[in-house]
């Protein structure tokens, strides 16, 4: 077997150093614990649909979260469905499947309800530190606009009401997030969302807490997250984490940051190459040719020149705009005239449909 | 698409270790928790192999943007026909047919609607290990490229024996074929690879280990 020569080895061992990423089995299996868990998401299309069906679905609600043998125990004794607890000092709710919700100082809670499989709870107010046990009962946390969807996790939620801020941060396990500006997404252990209802929230990975030390209490965002994010390797990891748990959005907010504020950095070129690429599976193709462009302008200092040269006219082909796909096309081939994307470019030049 | 047959009984185990043994016994233990219903053995039986599950998906699909997809539906597939493994000892090679086959599934479905794309992004390099080494990252790029022009079985049967590692006897399990057969795909397969891979200029180095490409 060739396997055995040496050069053949060490393109085996490169496949693997390189598919082997820290931390990518944990992150797949929080995802797909979290996929196994959640219903299919509703297509907006339903929207009217449900809509229509309100009046149906609050009599299904009601019945949905009638009391069952599941309850919880607060301060002040066994708390109800749909009890409000206003806490002036940290007080904590204890559930009968173990979970256990903290409600920090002047921070007020309604558990709404719970049936068999279910169980929600909203806060209206301030920070809770959620440790939900992982059984087949799904916990929604409200917050503002937003819903977390959690099986099992600890995480800390906050929400401020008056500013219509605040955000969820993950210590341990995973959990989905949905809301204004957030179709659905889903946040691992160190992974922080802030929520906002007026702009796009942004999300970034808090910093990795040392692995001997114990699960820190998640603090509220604040300088400390400007910090973190104008850090460029930073920002390339948040990049890197968001691609992988396939947030592009995030991913690609994270590079166009690095790319703004770190454009002399060595790693440019390539955030440019990569934002190409995440813009492109967005199918954003017009910008994903613009950041081709712009990962091409380094020359030789990008290692895959070529495929930029090459993904410059892909994109705007796919655009729709061909007379810069065609000059892209040729610009290409003027450079890569025995080129591997050689065949794809010459029909794009010549104006026919694109070799296979 | 049919799940592969249960893993035989009359296979012959290899030698147990204490390891082997200790294995062993969580996993009956969680097969147990399966059969009952228990809602965390679920969970459990993610955590147990999702480094597996991800190993072998990225070694035969290479960097892929529906790796999560694809790593659900195995699961899922896990978690439907789990009860059908009755030895403990078997679970990991049960979990691990599952998943080949699973890729493979995958594979052929991306073939059927190739055609949709004239270059899927998938195609282009993904520089993210660029600035550790561009020149192993456009060979791992390219070597996926290449791995694309061959038969889907013969690929799978390759990329488990070359690339992730695995005993000619795991590879032929892993496939759910006899061990003359994953022999004769993994020849058919090589022998294709490297002639490909001589043609392709990111791969020539690699493949004829030429000495100007400085690695020690």
């Amino acid at each position: 077997m060739s396997e055995s020569t040496p050069g053949f080895a060490r393109l085996a061992a490169e496949i693997a150093a390189t598919q082997d990423r820290a931390g990518a089995a944990e992150r797949l299996a929080a995802a797909v614990k979290l996929r196994l868990s959640t219903p299919p998401r509703r297509r907006a299309r339903w929207a009217l649909v449900t809509a229509a069906g309100v009046a149906t679905s609050a009599l299904g609600l009601a019945w949905q979260l009638r009391p069952a043998t599941f309850g919880f125990v607060g301060a002040a004794g066994p708390g109800e469905a749909g009890s409000v607890v206003a806490a002036s000092t940290p007080e904590t709710l204890r559930f009968s499947d173990g979970s256990v919700v903290e409600l920090g100082a002047g921070a007020a809670a309604r558990v709404v309800g719970w049936d068999a499989t279910t169980a929600s709870v909203l806060l209206e107010r301030g920070e809770l530190r959620a440790s939900l046990v992982a059984t087949e009962r799904r916990w929604t946390l409200r917050a503002g606009g937003f819903r977390v969807h959690v099986l099992g996790a600890r995480f800390t939620l906050r929400w401020d009401p008056a500013r219509r801020r605040g955000h969820v941060a993950v210590e341990q396990g995973a959990l989905r997030v949905e809301g204004p500006g957030v179709r659905s997404r889903v946040l691992a252990a160190s992974d922080v969302l802030a929520l906002g209802e007026a702009p796009e929230p942004t999300s970034v990975p808090a910093v990795a807490p040392a692995a001997a030390a114990p699960p820190a209490r998640a603090k509220p965002l604040g300088p400390r997250r400007e910090r973190v994010l104008a850090d460029p390797g930073a920002l390339l990891a948040a990049a890197d984490d968001a691609r992988a748990a396939g947030r592009n959005d995030d991913a690609a907010a994270a590079l166009r940051r690095f790319v703004t504020e770190h454009g002399a950095d060595a790693r440019a070129p390539v955030a440019w190459f990569t934002l190409g690429r995440v813009e492109g599976e967005r199918g954003r193709h017009a910008d994903a040719a613009r950041a081709f462009e712009r990962a091409a302008s380094y020359g030789a200092r990008l290692a895959v020149l070529e495929d930029a040269l090459a993904a410059v006219a892909l994109s705007w082909a796919r655009a729709g705009d061909a007379t810069r796909a065609r000059a892209a096309a040729v610009r290409y081939l003027a450079a890569f005239p025995a080129g591997a994307y050689g065949s794809k470019l010459q029909a794009i030049r010549d104006g026919g449909p694109p070799a296979r | 698409v049919a799940n592969p047959p249960a893993p035989s009984a009359t296979r012959p185990a290899p030698a147990a270790s204490d390891d082997d043994d200790a294995r062993a016994t969580a996993d009956a233990r969680l097969l147990g928790d399966l059969r009952r219903g228990d809602p965390r053995a679920r969970e459990a039986l993610v955590d147990r192999f999702a480094p597996l599950v991800r190993r072998m998906l990225v070694r035969v699909l290479g960097a892929s943007d529906e790796l999560e997809d694809v790593a659900h539906e195995a699961f899922l597939r896990i978690l439907a026909s789990v009860a059908r493994v009755r030895d403990p000892r078997q679970l990991t090679v049960w979990v691990t047919r599952v998943t080949v086959f699973t890729a493979r599934d995958h594979l052929r479905r991306k073939r059927r609607t190739r055609w949709l794309w004239f270059l899927p992004h998938d195609e282009l390099p993904d520089p993210s290990a660029a600035p550790r080494d561009a020149d192993g990252a456009e060979a791992v790029r390219a070597a996926y490229a290449v791995l694309a022009n061959l038969a889907v079985d013969d690929r799978v049967a390759f990329a488990l024996r070359a690339f992730a590692g695995l005993r000619w006897e795991e590879v032929a399990a892993g496939c759910g074929i006899s061990l003359a057969t994953a022999k004769r795909r993994v020849g058919r397969a090589e022998a294709r690879f490297l002639e490909l891979a001589r043609e392709h200029p990111a791969l020539r180095a690699w493949i004829d280990d030429e000495p100007a490409r400085g690695k020690a």
